[in-house]
């Protein structure tokens, strides 16, 4: 008894250390599609022309307040094309969604995590929705993503 | 010393402004919270459906340290008092739990709505109302620094101090200066917070500290520190009278040396005087006809100038009734019997006012 029960332990040991050396080329892997998420905040300087210059740098100081931008990047590792893509950003707790960031297209938006439009289409309780009630942005990629092909969406926000 | 007249109402040590937060919020998510984002694309490749998660991107919400003092009350006082108390808030904007020094300051400069400061309370200390009840209570509001503070939430914090006996001085201006100091830990006091520098290699999974304080008088914007400004002011006239008299004349030496024999008249003085700061209106001066005395009618003069307790120079003067025009000229009088009563509608400060009346010794 006690034999064979040593012995199932070491079995789904071994199970489990099979599992991560399976795991860890697929994530290395670069085929498919892969999605990158990087988080930003605007960044204000004073530049030499008297303007303030806003620029993106990564999330290292963030207070309440701050506009932050989520990027998410997709790249088709594939040598087809893939059709039908999705790609969904949760909005996280905490943080106020403003709109789409500057050069990503405009996403669907969802209020309650399952119905999805664009934000002027959608209410809450009769009222027009407003962008901080946002709790889930989706970009639908019409037609299809030919092989290598990458794009990037990114929303702005801010801090609450 | 310097003497800064400040133009505009500066009062508030502090106001928020990230020129970016279009909401109102005030302290915001709490410093130290972890935001982490993942994003998900589904797709369908030779019509078999795919889907792939992102990374997590991750950033922590740092410290931003921000408070309001707000005052700009005067509170009333009266000259030579003690324990006077005057009351300040602190609101702790920072979107984190903070302890906060205090420091009480004099201050001589004139602010608009205040008035200009000409003296200094003396003995001046600070003190957190620890229960919240609004009120200073001496045995129980005596923690000197706030322990503590949740964001969002406001404390009332008191100045309490003594008046000096120094007639002729009107305004103190005092000031409460809070500095945002390091809380988690309950009883103690935190050590004053340093702002993380920009310069430092950085993580986004480490809380920093980032100053977001506005500038107010005498402090910089982003320094951590606030600061408001109250004022005692004295609203009340010190009045003091004296009483003294003379004997004008007797039935034996006349008007040479005369003594207050049965017969002689004599002339009561009572002197008013006011030490300030306030202008004393309707001064009432009432006296009780001195047993053994008879009132000699008519002899009521009120207004004179008055020096050293003596009548210098005779008022206006009185009938014994409360009517006529003696009344409505620029003092007034009268004896009912028993009471001499003079009246000044005004008793300017560092002026000294007389009512003078005669009797005759029985």
């Amino acid at each position: 008894m006690i034999k064979i029960h040593s012995l199932a332990i070491g079995s789904s040991a071994l199970a489990a250390l099979a599992s991560i050396v399976i795991l860890a080329p697929a994530q290395a892997k670069t085929t498919g599609v892969t999605l990158t998420n990087s988080v930003l905040v605007q960044h204000k300087s004073a530049a030499a022309d008297g303007t303030t210059r806003i620029t993106l740098v990564p999330a290292n100081h963030v207070v309440p307040g701050d506009r932050v931008v989520f990027r998410t990047v997709y790249k088709n590792h594939l040598a087809q094309p893939v059709s039908g893509m999705v790609v969904s950003n949760p909005v996280p707790a905490n943080i106020s969604y403003h709109g789409p960031a500057e050069g990503s297209p405009a996403p669907e938006v969802s209020i309650d995590g399952a119905h999805f439009a664009p934000l002027a289409a959608l209410t809450v309780a009769g009222r027009p929705a407003r962008a901080d009630q946002v709790r889930a942005v989706r970009w639908l990629v019409h037609g299809q993503v030919p092989a290598g092909a990458a794009a990037r969406y990114s929303y702005e926000a801010s801090v609450k | 010393m310097r003497n800064i007249v400040i133009k505009s109402a500066l009062l508030c040590g502090s106001a928020t402004l990230a020129a970016w937060s279009g909401t109102a919020q005030a302290a915001g998510t709490e410093a130290g919270t972890s935001i982490p984002n993942q994003a998900s694309v589904s797709y369908s490749v030779g019509g078999t459906q795919q889907s792939v998660d992102s990374n997590v991107a991750t950033f922590v919400v740092d410290k931003k340290v921000n408070l309001t003092v707000t005052g700009g009350v005067i509170t009333q006082t009266a000259i030579g008092t003690n324990d006077q108390v005057t009351a300040f808030q602190v609101t702790n904007l920072t979107n984190a739990t903070q302890d906060f020094h205090l420091t009480p300051d004099q201050q001589n400069l004139s602010i608009p709505i205040l008035g200009a400061d000409n003296f200094d309370m003396s003995n001046l200390r600070v003190f957190v109302d620890v229960n919240g009840n609004g009120t200073y209570e001496a045995g129980i509001d005596t923690a000197t620094y706030i322990d503590e503070l949740r964001p969002d939430t406001s404390v009332t914090v008191f100045l309490v101090g003594n008046v000096p006996n120094v007639p002729g001085e009107d305004i103190a201006i005092v000031s409460l200066s809070a500095q945002a100091a390091a809380g988690g830990q309950a009883g103690t006091e935190g050590t004053t917070l340093v702002a993380t520098s920009l310069l430092q290699a950085d993580s986004p999974s480490t809380m920093d500290i980032v100053f977001a304080d506005a500038s107010g008088t005498f402090d910089l914007a982003r320094d951590g520190i606030g600061r408001a400004f109250n004022a005692y002011k004295i609203g009340t006239a010190a009045v003091s009278m004296t009483k003294t008299a003379r004997v004008i004349s007797d039935p034996i030496n006349l008007l040479v040396n005369p003594r207050a024999i049965p017969g002689a008249v004599v002339e009561y003085c009572l002197t008013v005087s006011n030490a300030g700061p306030g202008i004393a209106t309707s001064v009432s001066v009432t006296d009780q006809l001195p047993a053994g005395t008879t009132y000699i009618p008519n002899s009521l003069a009120v207004g004179g100038v008055g020096s050293g307790g003596h009548c210098v120079l005779n008022g206006t003067t009185e009938d014994d009734d409360t009517t006529g025009t003696d009344e409505s000229d620029l003092y007034g009088g009268s004896f009912n019997g028993s009471v001499v009563r003079g009246d000044i509608p005004s008793l300017a400060v560092g002026v000294s006012l007389t009512a003078a009346f005669r009797v005759t010794v029985n």
